[in-house]
């Protein structure tokens, strides 16, 4: 038997997607999403930098 | 010669005690050791804990031939420049009553409660300092005490073996090794290939030989940089907060510890002490408490921004469970004792003072290497996903839907992250059921076990107060991957799905501005259980 070839993220979750349909076996609603803000980008920014300044900091411990 | 103390089969002399009342374990501990300190003493805090289990024997044996005791007394011979003399003993402590060597053999396995390896060691100068070199004691079982990712431990007593899960406690002899060694042991064990590290070999990494560079006393120890090079070697990553000094941290130190515990993966925090030191303890756990009134007031609020709020699970956790090297193992420390900042003394106006003494300094969260996404990152990455999606289901359909609207509206919503591989998770799916009954259909979870990638998710649960708390349950999940980096801008790739009440959520098309999502009907119309 020939070896199967991974899928990649994208694919697979496009074959989780259409089976999860068929076996949800109901009507399916498409609806496109509006990010509400830029709240989590910003933070996930300041969080970066602030967890990447603190691997500088060198605080003795003994 | 066996590598670890804990398994040697050489004994040079034993004892089998029972220590049910009115056999007193103050006594034995000051007369077997009596160079312990009376006050501040490990080893009772460990037999306190054999009391707790309703440990019934102590066997007590003289142990030799340890490559871990010898590799330390030769880094002790280094570094005081003379012979040190090393008495070492195995205490193991047990549920049931045992008279004879051959009744060892009848024990099973939950009648062993742990053990202690004591060593003492007479240096050069003539001074003898007796120490709990390593410790695994299975915590108590308490309802609300929470501690994952413990380690099987092997264990040798009179030739026979006995496993012990928890984390492995151990005291500094501040010779060849600090606190920050024995913080890092605990932590460290969870990912070293051998499962446990051992204090030369973290020397080694930086460079600490005992004679150009020594640690303990008045010398070195480690800092937090060490410390972080350590635990990487080990085959840890670290998530690092410093506390010291920084007025404007982005979140507390309390959600990098918990974000790391609740998944499995212990922490280290950094406190300062009143003589102007640093003090080191791993964190390995949390108790949780649906009582507590703390997540009504505002200071329970996770704001990522002024339009994004919602209360984290970690709201109810009241203590952390940690080792203290200087007083013991698997001890709660009240959550909010624990503090970055305080009030300086003389200011007026009142105002934090980050640098006053006895305050958290720093804190070393810990996850596999594997995973691109800390827990704090996926939280408000779920958080994001979440509060939008929830706008997509048309109000009046599903009455719960409509209440995590308006708790959502009053920033009041739960949320919890935990990692879970997709088996779990589908696992998880197929256990649930709601308040009446209905469970996800066999189709839908046959599907998620087929086309689910096999891989680790951050699974962010979703909840409002009064039933996260007292009921321990949910309303909704997503789903998010955890091995993609988090970039500057919001990335698509990193939703996996979603589950609100009778809807699942995959993404359909569209691209990052404008994406588009699939509602796919669901059986389950209200809450569920927490994954546990």
């Amino acid at each position: 038997m020939a070896p199967v070839a991974k899928l990649s993220f994208e694919e697979s979750q496009k074959a989780l997607m259409t089976q999860m349909i068929l076996a949800a076996n109901g009507t399916v609603e498409k609806h496109e999403i509006r990010f509400c803000n830029e709240d989590v980008p910003t933070f996930l920014d300041a969080l970066e930098k602030f967890e990447s300044e603190s691997r500088k900091t060198k605080i003795m411990v003994k | 010669m066996e590598k670890y103390a804990r398994e040697t089969n050489d004994i040079i002399s034993a004892e089998i005690l029972s220590i049910q009342r009115p056999f007193s374990l103050f006594d034995f501990v000051e007369r077997t050791f009596p160079f312990l300190p009376t006050l501040m003493n490990p080893v009772k805090r460990i037999l306190s804990q054999v009391r707790q289990h309703q440990g019934k024997t102590l066997i007590l044996e003289a142990i030799e031939n340890a490559t871990d005791l010898s590799e330390e007394n030769e880094d002790l011979n280094i570094r005081l420049r003379g012979a040190v003399e090393s008495k070492s003993y195995r205490l193991s402590f047990f549920k049931k009553e045992v008279h004879e060597k051959q009744q060892i053999e009848e024990i099973v396995a939950d009648d062993f409660i742990g053990y202690a390896i004591i060593k003492t060691d007479r240096l050069p100068s003539s001074e003898v300092r007796t120490r709990i070199y390593e410790s695994v004691v299975t915590p108590s079982r308490f309802p609300n005490n929470f501690i994952r990712g413990m380690k099987e431990w092997r264990c040798t007593v009179f030739g026979n073996k006995f496993y012990v899960r928890g984390y492995l406690y151990a005291q500094q002899n501040n010779l060849t090794n600090v606190c920050a060694h024995v913080a890092l042991r605990t932590v460290a064990a969870n990912y070293h290939r051998e499962g446990d590290m051992s204090y030369r070999e973290m020397n080694n990494i930086v460079g600490i030989d005992h004679e150009s560079r020594k640690v303990g006393g008045s010398d070195d120890g480690l800092t937090t940089t060490e410390m972080v090079k350590i635990l990487e070697a080990a085959g840890a990553k670290c998530i690092t907060g410093n506390y010291f000094g920084i007025t404007d941290q982005p979140i507390n130190f309390q959600k990098y510890l918990y974000g790391s515990i609740e998944s499995g993966f212990p922490a280290i925090v950094i406190f300062s002490t009143s003589d102007g030191g640093f003090h080191a303890i791993p964190v390995i756990g949390h108790t949780f408490n649906e009582d507590i009134w703390v997540p009504k007031a505002d200071i329970s609020y996770f704001r990522v921004g002024p339009g994004t709020q919602y209360i984290p699970s970690e709201s109810w956790m009241s203590m952390f469970i940690a080792h203290d090297d200087n007083w013991g193992s698997n001890f709660c420390i009240p959550r909010r004792y624990l503090h970055s900042k305080r009030i300086c003394k003389d200011s007026n106006p009142l105002k934090f003072c980050p640098s006053e003494g006895e305050g958290v300094a720093f804190v070393i969260s810990t996850m596999p290497t594997s995973l691109k996404i800390n827990p704090i990152q996926a939280e408000v990455i779920g958080a994001d996903f979440l509060f939008s999606i929830l706008n997509l289901v048309p109000n009046g359909r599903n009455k719960w839907s409509d209440r995590l609207k308006r708790y959502a509206k009053s920033q009041l919503l739960v949320l919890r992250p935990i990692l879970v591989t997709n088996e779990k998770y589908v696992n998880h799916l197929s256990e649930i059921s709601d308040w009446s009954g209905n469970k996800i259909a066999e189709t839908i979870l046959e599907t998620l076990k087929l086309h689910l990638q096999d891989n680790e998710y951050w699974l962010i649960e979703l909840s409002v107060p009064e039933l996260f708390s007292a009921n321990r349950r949910k309303v909704g999940e997503i789903l998010v991957r955890s091995d993609v980096e988090v970039g500057t801008e919001r990335n698509l790739n990193q939703f996996v799905m979603a589950r609100l009440p009778e809807t699942f959520v995959l993404r359909s098309d569209g691209d990052s501005q404008n994406p588009t999502f699939n509602l796919i009907p669901s059986q389950v119309k209200d809450h569920v259980d927490l994954y546990s």
